[in-house]
């Protein structure tokens, strides 16, 4: 199937897969009814406003909303990033929404989602979707914003 | 002048980007990294050696620079003058000053008895903490 793509000033659109060649920067919301990922398994950056799509594999991703359902990618960097699981080395964002976590960073505001197994967890608030959830981590700091800056002695 | 080799990216000069930077091979500039008119990118290479780094976000094995100011940093080792940035996640930090949101480090080593280590999170020797699970 060929892939379509719809450009509006707004929208990128794309009907099927998104198969990256090199680095994805676009000022738009980019719609993709399919998966992201690059030719031949390589990975590259993906920068847009929003994301939508069914998975997105992906090196390093910036962007202000994510919606899919996995994502998985080195770096993660949004405001919002809704999906069923996410599989990343670092995730920075504002909040988080998702099935289950599997990463070495996350560093956000809110994280609402089943499991997380991270290396380490800074965050504002973990809601748990159900009391079986667990939170696995070898660092885990809550409440981050009501930490002051301060100087350390070493 | 820009000479590049097997393993080596050489900028004799500032290196001005104009979108991100992303490179296999050790950066070294004789010169600071920077965006064109004060716009900020993502940096990734294998080492990075420069005077001031100025980015958006760095990824890299070493970096050794007298001034980095950034968004985020992730690097095994950082040799540097004065830190200003984000979040700090490094095995090894060897700086003057830190001033950074969150730092996550193995080690750190102040040049100085003097310099500081400003943070609101600041977690040390992270390599001995274990994985545990935690109670909400």
């Amino acid at each position: 199937m060929k892939t379509k793509i719809t450009e509006t000033e707004t929208e990128y659109i794309v009907n099927g897969d998104l198969i990256l060649t090199e680095d994805f920067k676009i000022s738009k919301h980019l719609i993709v009814h399919g998966n992201i990922k690059g030719k031949d398994g390589e990975r590259f950056n993906i920068n847009a406003w929003n994301i939508d799509a069914r998975n997105i594999d992906a090196r390093n991703i910036d962007a202000l909303d994510i919606d899919a359902r996995n994502i998985d990618a080195r770096n993660i960097d949004a405001g919002n990033i809704d999906a069923l699981d996410i599989n990343a080395w670092n995730i920075d964002a504002r909040n988080i929404d998702a099935g289950n976590i599997d990463a070495r960073n996350i560093n956000a505001g809110n994280i609402d989602a089943r499991n997380i197994d991270a290396g380490n967890i800074i965050c504002e608030t973990r809601v748990k979707k159900d009391k079986k959830c667990k939170t696995i981590a070898i660092i885990y700091i809550k409440n981050k914003n009501k930490i002051k800056r301060k100087e350390h002695d070493d | 002048m820009t000479t590049e080799t097997e393993t080596e990216y050489i900028v004799n000069g500032d290196l001005i980007l104009e979108e991100d930077f992303k490179i296999s091979k050790n950066l070294i500039v004789h010169g600071n990294i920077k965006g064109k008119d004060g716009e900020r990118f993502n940096i990734d290479a294998l080492d990075i050696d420069a005077l001031d780094i100025d980015a958006r976000n760095i990824d890299a094995r070493n970096i050794n620079a007298w001034d980095i100011n950034a968004g985020d940093i992730n690097a095994w080792d950082i040799n540097a003058g004065d830190i200003d940035a984000g979040d700090i996640n490094a095995g090894n930090i060897n700086a003057w000053n830190i001033n950074a949101l969150d730092i996550i480090c193995e080690t750190r080593i102040k040049k100085l008895k003097e310099c500081k280590t400003k943070a609101r999170i600041y977690i040390k020797n992270k390599n001995k903490i274990e994985r545990k699970e935690y109670d909400d």
